[in-house]
């Protein structure tokens, strides 16, 4: 430890901590543009400058290491002109167009320069200007607002693993660009835009679109992908604007998805606000009452065992809770949440959900992925993996289809057939996991469709010692926002029950759809009456005879477990468009026109009936770590695993209602089809 | 053109030419004494609306050309001088506008309801 002086504040510091974090401690604000927490230190801004004492000149802070004894002061004359004279240099070549510039009222040179800008300009030659990049569709280029302070091309070299970004030339002519012009080929494209200190950076879609501080700001989970993001829903009116990630060092640090960040003008279109009735063969427009009146009728006489649910991967708890007490009040037990066909259970938490947690992948130092491409189905988590891999060179196996992951691993096998060969703790990387301290497991949904994996994957979790009183290695990656919650609540067959398969070629007569989109439709009987209940019109409101318009997770505050099983909750941002209502009060309104009332008739009433059926739901945003208290592991039931696992995500854009509907997601379709990194993993 | 106008041109003025929408183009015969050069004036046909005069003859007018830049010389791309329409009935109006029927287009915020079959 280093004790430091900071404007006479002392503060002990970890040795080889810099001035710059010294400082924070203190409580001082440095002004800076290069340096960022989670990036490589860079130190080509200057603005960071400190004066130390029996140093000649000033001190860039971010990049000196303290040093013990050390005396620094932030707010100094010879401080405050040096900063200044930087804020200078940066303004030469800085275009004046702050009135159009997206980054208005948010850019840290606009702040920065309050502080430290002179009030006149004594430059009087060309400004330069620079020719804006193509990045694709998702990030817009404004070149001659950059102010090279490289943190886009450090993000996307170290943390999204993609030699795409890089600068050409030096002094006033470095360019930063793609070298060749190519789209940035990464699913995490989108944390440019916030890093970009200046205006070089911004969103294309959201281009001239609203000012920050118009905008209403709330806090919200991102449901499409099992990650649990942490976001904040900007939104004017009634219009979700735009997308940002927010801090949550457990979950995403700070980083967040392009598809959640890009596809809520997916949330504009397809909309179902009213409800539709099937008459005659034809949809047509209806009331709130008439589609309970029709609901009602059909119901008439069916037997309880006739009917059954489907849950869809963005459900909020609230609204699977409220369904399946409904249809136990009609005497039925046909759930089924599972519409990938995934041969999890509920019941042991640990054997569905991803247990290690997302941080602790940080501890790991050996890691095995089954039938799993994280890059796809969880970008977020595998910016986790890269960083660990690049922290302490962890040694990754892959067991299935080989894909472009950011990171070195060794391929191990194409199929279940592999698990035998790592058993050998002698060789290969059998070996290497067992060596291991903390190995790690993560299994994917591909590899849990075919029988015995998932028991195949838990014992060799407990053969190479993944399994310990402290260390819980074994974890199943998830990529549906509403699975684990819906296997917490029980959303699976039930005494005598059917499954998905059961339920469909006439299994029931009447099957209810909440916002299941993602089977085949074409296989629901012909004679099955469907309810759909949802927010977009996709596969399952077409094929559906009854359509309850539904909130999306913008519309709703809603409950969401991610993948590790952590409880969150998101807020309402904005109201359901047209007659569309929160999906739980729908099935509420209805067990009354049923006869079947069902007992809570406010939020904190279903969350407490949340809490009753899974105590679970009782704590949120908190996690707690554990190891493995029993290590029998699930039952092998019947079937023999074999054949290549295949991919959960063909195409990342486009995996749910609301990308589908978004045309900036089409966009993406459409330009990164092509590119190796699709073509790889096909 | 006024009477006194008329009167200074027949007695000073020398006819340049005339540009396509009819409006004559005068300079005087005489040199300034100051400035060495001959005075320019248009005589407009109808209506005296400075908009009207298309660009090779405005060059000349104010003394940017020695000549007038002649019809040939106009580009393939060049559209057809057109006046300033502010004020008249064939002004431009942004739609939504009273006079375009007061029908405004949907704003930013809505969105786009889903019907069977689309």
């Amino acid at each position: 430890m280093a004790k430091v002086t900071v404007d006479g504040i002392v503060v002990e510091v970890p040795n080889g901590s810099t001035v710059l974090q010294a400082c924070e401690l203190a409580g001082k604000e440095i002004p800076r543009f290069c340096y960022h927490e989670r990036l490589s230190i860079a130190g080509n801004c200057r603005m960071c400058l400190v004066e130390i004492e029996k140093a000649p000149k000033p001190v860039a802070s971010c990049a000196f290491p303290v040093a013990d004894n050390m005396v620094v002061k932030t707010d100094t004359p010879m401080v405050r002109n040096g900063r200044r004279g930087v804020m200078e240099f940066l303004l030469i070549n800085h275009p004046l167009d702050c009135p159009i510039c997206d980054q208005g009222g948010e850019c840290d040179l606009q702040d920065q320069a309050l502080g430290y800008g002179m009030d006149h300009t004594r430059y009087e030659e060309n400004k330069r200007a620079v020719k804006d990049k193509n990045l694709g569709p998702l990030v817009k280029t404004v070149m001659t607002r950059c102010i090279h302070c490289t943190r886009c091309i450090r993000f996307v070299t170290e943390i999204a693993g993609v030699p795409d970004l890089g600068a050409t030339s030096r002094g006033e002519s470095l360019e930063v660009g793609t070298y060749v012009e190519k789209a940035l080929g990464s699913e995490l494209s989108g944390n440019i835009i916030d890093l970009c200190p200046v205006g070089a950076l911004t969103s294309k879609p959201y281009a001239f679109v609203a000012r920050p501080w118009e905008l209403k700001k709330t806090d919200s989970v991102d449901v499409l992908d099992a990650v649990g993001t942490n976001i904040r829903i900007d939104s004017r009116g009634p219009e979700v604007l735009r997308i940002l990630p927010r801090l949550n060092e457990e979950v995403n640090e700070e980083w967040l998805a392009d598809k959640a960040r890009f596809s809520m003008d997916g949330l504009k279109r397809r909309r179902l606000d009213r409800p539709w009735v099937r008459r005659d063969g034809k949809l047509v427009q209806a009331t709130w009452g008439d589609a309970f009146t029709v609901i009602a009728e059909r119901l008439q006489g069916v037997a309880g065992e006739r009917i059954g649910a489907l849950a869809g991967d963005l459900c909020d708890a609230e609204s699977m809770v409220a369904l399946k007490d409904l249809l136990t009040a009609l005497g039925s037990a046909n759930l089924d949440c599972r519409q990938d066909g995934v041969l999890l259970q509920a019941g042991r938490r640990d054997f569905y959900t991803f247990n290690s947690t997302i941080a602790a992948i940080e501890e790991a130092d050996a890691l095995l992925l089954i039938g799993t491409n994280p890059r796809r189905e969880a970008p977020v988590i595998n910016a986790r993996i890269r960083k660990r891999w690049l922290a302490s060179k962890m040694l990754i196996g892959l067991i299935g289809e080989t894909a472009e992951l950011t990171y070195d691993f060794q391929h191990v096998g194409g199929d279940a057939g592999a698990f035998d060969g790592l058993r050998d703790a002698s060789a290969g990387f059998g070996k290497t996991l067992a060596d291991a301290n903390k190995p790690m497991v993560i299994v994917g949904q591909p590899a849990l469709r075919q029988p015995g994996v998932l028991a195949a994957v838990w014992e060799l979790a407990g053969a190479i010692g993944a399994l310990a009183g402290e260390w819980h290695g074994f974890n199943v990656l998830h990529t549906a926002a509403a699975r684990v919650g819906a296997l917490d609540l029980g959303f699976v067959p039930g005494q005598g029950g059917r499954d998905l398969a059961g339920m469909l070629n006439g299994g029931v007569d009447v099957l209810w759809l909440l916002g299941a989109d993602e089977f085949d439709t074409a296989r629901i009987g012909r004679n099955t009456f469907v309810i759909y209940q949802g927010h977009h019109g996709d596969r399952g409101a077409a094929r559906a005879d009854v359509i309850l318009p539904g909130s999306a997770y913008t519309e709703k505050s809603g409950t969401y477990v991610n993948t590790e099983g952590r409880v969150q909750r998101g807020l309402r941002a904005v109201y359901p468009p047209g007659e569309a209502r929160e999906d739980w009060t729908i099935i509420r309104a209805l067990s009354e026109v049923l006869g079947k009332t069902l007992p809570y008739d406010d939020l904190p009433g279903v969350r407490a009936r949340l809490e009753q059926v899974n105590p679970v739901f009782g704590r949120t945003n908190f996690l707690p770590r554990f190891g493995v208290s029993d290590r029998s592991g699930p039952g092998q039931g019947s079937g023999r695993a074999s054949g290549p696992f295949g991919v959960a995500i063909e195409n990342y854009y486009q995996t749910d209602p609301i990308s589908r509907a978004s045309p900036t997601m089409a966009a993406c379709t459409e330009t990164f089809a092509t590119t190796p990194l699709l073509q790889a993993a096909e | 053109m006024n009477i006194g106008t008329r009167i200074f041109t027949m007695l000073y003025g020398r006819r340049v030419g005339a540009d396509a929408d009819g409006n004559v183009y005068y300079e005087a015969r005489r040199l300034r004494r100051f400035s060495g050069q001959s005075r320019r004036w248009v005589a407009y046909r109808g209506a005296a609306e400075p908009s009207r005069i298309p660009a090779e003859w405005h060059a000349w007018l104010h003394y940017t050309t020695n000549a007038p830049i002649p019809e040939t010389a106009r580009q393939p791309w060049q559209k057809p001088h057109q006046m300033n329409l502010t004020g008249t009935p064939a002004s431009y109006r942004p739609p939504g506008h009273d006079y375009r029927g007061g029908h405004r287009a949907a704003a930013s915020g809505d969105y786009e309801a889903w019907t069977p079959g689309s």
